[in-house]
């Protein structure tokens, strides 16, 4: 159903693809704020290559078009309508930067390294001690995504359609004592003494007025392993009649995780409902035609199973499974 | 004559009818609204 995802920038996962490391110098947190650059929305057909307008930040530079997305407030600025062509369109289009080809996010939160605490700051370390929160900014290449709709939508004169987009960011970001985990959506401290991630700001998107059950589920490598040793995990949405929306893989950091042998730092390009109701998914890989990781048969609750690396895609890699 | 003028003169109106009314439908309108929420 989420096959047809296609990632503008691609080269945002070509750099992300670097393998899942867990360690006890990061840990994952989740912002109190989160400031991206939203320069426009867009209605999209991958078909001819066609958009339609929905959004567009009347600012001209990306510090006019900031929008705090941890806030629901804010988030509700969003909202518009806008008139556009009809005809069928079976993405939508987020853009984040103009012919820059990256933009800056700012994150602001806390996080506990070790028995340290710390929060984000914006001098030359990203995380102290002392003092207030202040926004680290990091920087991820490219300037637009395009996330497949659910159903292709076909608008006709006259209609008024309701485009929905979620953002999850539980665990979005994590810190570390050291030099980054990634190139892209990161920021390292002088000396790398410190540095602050955060997974790219995916979105989900939808066609209807739906408020979606989120479901999350961390993932171990290896048969039997703890839920403390989770360093990945998945986030999938449905809506009010448990249809699928969408979803999206990301790391998790924590001071007893333990790496596993394949990424979550991209979205899901592929997730079916099967009969009897697990999933049929795949995350994306370095292009838009690959994947990192397909588990063929995903039940919706702790369990255990086995996964497909790209790398040895025959070669099954049992993980264990625990619903949030 | 005036049969085949009167002939040509009412394909080539016929012909812009036609145009405009291909015009027409392809900037047919239509609304979108969007709205973004925070799930977790």
């Amino acid at each position: 159903m989420f096959n047809k995802l296609v990632v503008l920038g691609g080269l945002i996962l070509a750099v992300m693809s670097g393998q899942s490391w867990a360690a006890t110098d990061q840990s994952s947190f989740t912002p109190t704020s989160i400031k991206v650059p939203i320069r426009g929305i867009y209605l999209h057909s991958s078909t001819d290559n066609q958009g339609a307008e929905i959004y567009n930040c009347s600012g001209d530079s990306e510090a006019d078009c900031l929008v705090d997305v941890a806030s629901q407030t804010e988030l509700d600025n969003l909202i518009n309508t806008a008139e556009i062509t009809t005809g069928t369109y079976d993405q939508i289009q987020v853009s984040t930067c103009k012919d820059e080809g990256e933009y800056n996010a700012q994150i602001k939160g806390a996080v506990t390294l070790g028995s340290t605490s710390y929060v984000t700051d914006s001098g030359d370390q990203p995380l102290k001690t002392t003092g207030d929160a202040d926004y680290a900014t990091v920087t991820f290449t490219g300037c637009s995504k395009n996330y497949d709709l659910p159903t292709d939508l076909t608008v006709v004169e006259g209609e008024t359609v309701s485009v929905k987009l979620f953002v999850a960011l539980t665990n979005i970001a994590w810190g570390k004592t050291g030099a980054v985990t990634v190139p892209s959506g990161c920021i390292a401290g002088t000396g790398d003494s410190f540095s602050v991630c955060m997974a790219y700001p995916d979105v989900a998107a939808y066609i209807g007025t739906a408020s979606p059950t989120v479901e999350t589920y961390h993932l171990s490598e290896g048969s039997g392993a703890a839920e403390s040793a989770a360093a990945g995990q998945l986030i999938i949405m449905f809506d009010a009649d448990d249809n699928l929306i969408g979803g999206m893989s990301r790391r998790l950091f924590s001071e007893t995780s333990v790496s596993m042998g394949t990424n979550f730092d991209t979205p899901l390009r592929r997730i079916t409902k099967l009969d009897g109701g697990n999933l049929d998914l795949e995350n994306f890989g370095s292009s838009a035609d690959d994947y990192y990781f397909k588990i063929d048969s995903f039940p919706r609750s702790t369990h255990s199973g086995n996964y497909n690396d790209i790398s040895a895609p025959t070669t099954d890699q049992p993980y264990e499974a625990y619903k949030q | 004559m005036k049969q085949l003028t009167s002939v040509l003169l009412i394909v080539a109106v016929l012909g812009i009818t036609v145009s405009i009314g291909g015009c027409s439908s392809s900037e047919t309108k239509a609304s979108a609204s969007v709205s973004v929420s925070r799930v977790n």
